[in-house]
């Protein structure tokens, strides 16, 4: 099983069969697959699906079950959370080349916050079996995307917590 | 991972110990390592301004601290205080990164494990941020 996906995604490349319309250039601008080569870049053209967006459309839904990482082709994202007494707050904006939906794949955990279609997105995304089998078939592949999302979530933690004592210091006046 | 991985590994591990009240790494200083606890509870603290900390977690055997900055190569994102006698194994950044290059089955388990602890750890950082949003919108 764990060749057979590599089998038939170097085969498939080989003939010129691509399932995404998501081009090299545009996964390679993504965040997630700037270290890439072509062929790895391939592999995952091989396992996304393209998907698009209105303004306003909901994506994610919090506390609902992750069953995709998407990435932002063009476009952009409002993550938002539920704030009991007020509403609904925007935490984050994502821009294009960022990715979303990730924590939830890999801790298969619920959805931590809601992402709406900031205008029209064009995104991809991969499911969690595609995502697992990337990470599990191919070493260098595994290792580049695993670099790619933990540099994310060291970004976000900073941005988080830069946020939070930004918040703390307008609340003392 | 691998019981030869292990024995290399080991040979990189910089034994440490810290005191209560005593912090092994403290915010904004750069990033000198990857910190395993083997013994003891940390306290992680986030200064809020020039007066205040804030209470972030509290980790315990067999976690890791350090991460984040030796990945972006920034300063320490937190201090980490000792709240009992604690004992860690240090690697430094460069046999860390030395490691990896040489070693793609250690890179590969440890970038795992630091997925899903980052992972987890910005899960507890946005609870915490929508705690503050929740107060800070309640009480204007």
């Amino acid at each position: 099983m764990k060749f057979e996906l590599m089998a038939f995604a170097s085969y498939s490349v080989e003939i010129g069969i691509y399932f995404a319309m998501i081009t090299r250039e545009e996964l390679h601008r993504n965040r997630l697959f700037r270290e890439f080569d072509d062929h790895e870049l391939d592999m995952v053209r091989l396992v996304a699906e393209e998907i698009n967006f209105e303004d306003g459309d909901l994506i994610l839904v919090e506390g609902e079950p992750g069953k995709r990482l998407y990435m932002i082709v063009s476009g952009r994202c409002s993550v938002t959370t539920q704030i009991s007494g007020t509403g609904t707050e925007e935490i984050k904006l994502l821009e294009e080349n960022e990715f979303f939906g990730e924590m939830s794949l890999i801790e298969a955990a619920p959805i931590s916050a809601s992402v709406y279609a900031r205008g029209k997105c064009r995104l991809m995304w991969i499911d969690r079996k595609a995502f697992d089998r990337l990470i599990d078939q191919d070493m260098p592949i595994a290792n580049k995307l695993l670099k790619a999302i933990i540099l994310a979530f060291c970004e976000r933690v900073r941005d988080t917590m830069e946020k939070m004592q930004s918040y703390y210091r307008m609340s003392k006046f | 991972m691998a019981p030869q991985t292990l024995v290399r590994v080991a040979k990189f591990c910089e034994p440490m110990e810290a005191q209560p009240g005593e912090a092994i790494v403290v915010e904004e200083m750069p990033a000198d390592g990857l910190y395993i606890i083997a013994e003891g509870e940390v306290d992680y603290m986030k200064s809020m301004d020039e007066m205040s900390s804030l209470f972030l977690a509290r980790r315990g055997p067999g976690d890791i601290f350090g991460f984040t900055s030796l990945f972006d190569k920034k300063g320490h994102l937190v201090t980490v205080i000792a709240v009992t006698t604690v004992k860690c194994l240090r690697i430094k950044t460069a046999d860390f990164f030395k490691l990896c290059a040489e070693d793609p089955d250690f890179e590969h388990h440890v970038l795992e494990e630091l997925l899903i602890i980052n992972s987890n750890y910005l899960r507890q950082i946005t609870l915490r941020l929508r705690e503050f949003l929740t107060k800070m919108l309640n009480n204007p």
